[in-house]
């Protein structure tokens, strides 16, 4: 147990280089997921449409096993940031696209109904209604795909990276194992922390009357609007 | 993983070009290659891959006879075991063969574990023999934390280890052994004159502007990379960790220049590499050797002994390469792969 705790000391300067490798690489695979998936979950969702045939592809897709798609994708792109990016995108987009279309799909048919009704257009229900009552839904998306990121990302090692904590968790004869524990700590505080500010910006970008109702659910009386 | 542009047909009728590869290589494992290089010389001298401290205790190629007529008739029976992986299981095979030949009643318990395992195996007398790397046996098994630095002090720790630990002993070992070894392609080997390990640091500063491919922990071991930066000085070369058997596609591609791979590894077969010989024995000494108990080596007679001996007498670096071939790069059975091998350097 000493040396769980004293390895941090001893390895601050790898673990604090490999950490930061890990942080960027799994930001980019979310971001990069997200830019994807977005748009075409919010399209789905829009239109009502194709909800069978994403489902069952994006369940596919989540079935692949990460390790797989590494040691496929050297054929293709060979090895280095781009491989180990692949695969964790695969991972990322299923999980963002498809709460976002059962988001989207979701919203109050009868909200939307009024909107029509108001005159707006396709384009204007999507981006005013159906995407802002979705706010919640897509970002829990978004923070389950960051969670398996990181968690996945110590892979990178078999892609031929040597930036990310799967330095130390794949290596546990040169670490032992009070080394793999603390990199798997570290790797979890990661999750954490991550879902603690993706949970932040989901506050930031709900709109108010969404929070209120959330809110009053909770059975907290509304602010009364000064 | 390599690149297979012939698809699935030209793989399958590859199985019987392989297949043939290794029966010839096999009739002329007796003595072909070692006689064409020096005659009436010392073994030592023909057989490059024995260093020339092991060659007393190591099976030479050519110099064991094999017993004549079934001595075996009669003699208790015994039971031989094999480790976790295909290597272990073509031995285990080759030793029951040539002795089920000669007329003793042997079983084999194949696919037993990992070193430890097998060494329970054989203490609790669950197995009387099997085939084990020797290095194994002084780190894995003795746990002895300054492996010895020579072949023969590899082979002799081992041996005293079993005979005063296990009552067992260890027969002649093999010519080959199975190591980590440093691969580079050929055209960059010649390009910057490259024998040895050490002669990385002709690349560049500490082997600044090479990079090796191998799997992640051989990147910390110090029987991997980081005894290449201290021993041989390599501090400059760069690292690329890969999957066990990606590390061919990574010098294939160009992302390494050179790769950790292990001394009996089919690809090697290709020809397309060279192998970097390591002058300080930095990745250890793992010689083959059949590990038996001493009650079995007493009642199943001199001849028995004979008999493993002139098995392992076979078992040079390109016999053990071309079984490998057959079996991993070509998915043919274990035994039969033995029967072929044994049957093609006279074992009737």
């Amino acid at each position: 147990m000493s040396s769980y705790f004293s390895f941090f000391g001893e390895n601050a300067g790898l673990l604090l280089q490999i950490t930061l490798g890990h942080i960027l690489l799994s930001v980019v695979a979310v971001l990069v997921a997200v830019v994807l998936a977005l748009p075409l979950g919010a399209w789905i969702g829009h239109l009502h449409r194709f909800s069978f045939a994403v489902v069952t592809v994006t369940n596919v897709f989540r079935s692949l096993p990460t390790l797989a798609l590494v040691a496929i994708a050297i054929a293709f792109v060979g090895f280095g940031f781009t491989n180990i990016l692949i695969a964790l995108v695969v991972l990322a987009f299923p999980l963002v696209l498809t709460n976002t279309f059962t988001a989207v799909e979701g919203v109050d048919p009868g909200t939307v109904e009024a909107a029509r009704g108001m005159g707006m257009t396709g384009p204007q229900i999507l981006f005013r209604v159906e995407l802002p009552s979705s706010v919640p839904l897509i970002m829990t998306g978004v923070r389950t795909s960051w969670v398996y990121v990181v968690a996945t990302a110590y892979l990178a090692v078999f892609a031929g990276r040597t930036d990310t904590l799967g330095d130390i968790i794949n290596d546990q004869a040169g670490y032992g194992y009070a080394g793999v524990m603390a990199a798997a700590t570290v790797s979890v505080v990661l999750a954490f922390a991550g879902d603690y500010l993706l949970g932040l910006i989901e506050r930031a970008v709900t709109p108010t009357g969404l929070r209120l109702l959330a809110t009053q659910a909770r059975g907290v009386p509304a602010p009364v609007p000064a | 993983m390599s690149t297979t542009t012939g698809g699935r047909l030209g793989r399958l009728s590859l199985v019987g070009v392989a297949a043939a590869g290794a029966l010839l290589l096999a009739a002329c494992g007796g003595g072909g290659s070692s006689s064409s290089a020096a005659p009436s010389t010392a073994p030592s001298s023909a057989n490059s891959s024995v260093p020339a401290d092991a060659v007393s205790v190591t099976a030479m190629p050519g110099s064991i006879q094999l017993p004549a007529g079934t001595p075996g008739a009669g003699k208790p029976a015994i039971v031989i075991g094999d480790k976790n992986f295909p290597e272990e299981f073509v031995l285990g095979e080759l030793y029951r063969q040539a002795l089920a030949a000669k007329g003793y009643a042997v079983s084999i318990k194949s696919n037993i574990g990992g070193s430890e395992l097998i060494d329970t195996a054989l203490s609790s007398n669950q197995i009387q023999m099997y085939p084990e790397y020797l290095g194994e046996i002084v780190t894995s098994v003795a746990k002895q934390t300054n492996p010895p630095t020579s072949a023969s002090g590899t082979y002799q720790a081992a041996k005293q280890f079993e005979e005063s630990q296990r009552q067992s002993t260890v027969l002649l070992q093999t010519p080959f052994q199975d190591t980590d070894t440093v691969i580079v392609p050929n055209a960059y080997a010649q390009q910057h004159g490259l024998a040895a390990v050490g002669d990385l640091n002709k690349v560049g500063p500490g082997g600044a502007g090479a990079t090796i491919a191998g799997p992640v922990e051989f990147k910390t071991r110090q029987t991997g990379f980081l005894g290449m930066q201290q021993q041989y000085g390599l501090t400059g070369m760069g690292y690329l960790p890969v999957q066990a058997g990606s590390q061919y596609t990574a010098i294939d591609q160009g992302t390494a220049q050179a790769a950790d791979a292990f001394s009996t590894d089919y690809q090697l077969l290709s020809n397309k590499y060279t192998a970097l010989a390591d002058p300080k024995g930095i990745f250890g000494f793992q010689y083959v050797a059949p590990i038996v108990k001493q009650s079995v080596v007493q009642s199943e007679g001199p001849e028995f002994t004979q008999t493993l001996n002139w098995v392992s007498s076979l078992l040079s670096t390109q016999a053990i390469q071309a079984l490998n071939s057959a079996v991993q790069g070509h998915g043919a059975q274990p035994a039969d792969v033995a029967g072929q091998f044994l049957a093609a350097n006279g074992l009737k």
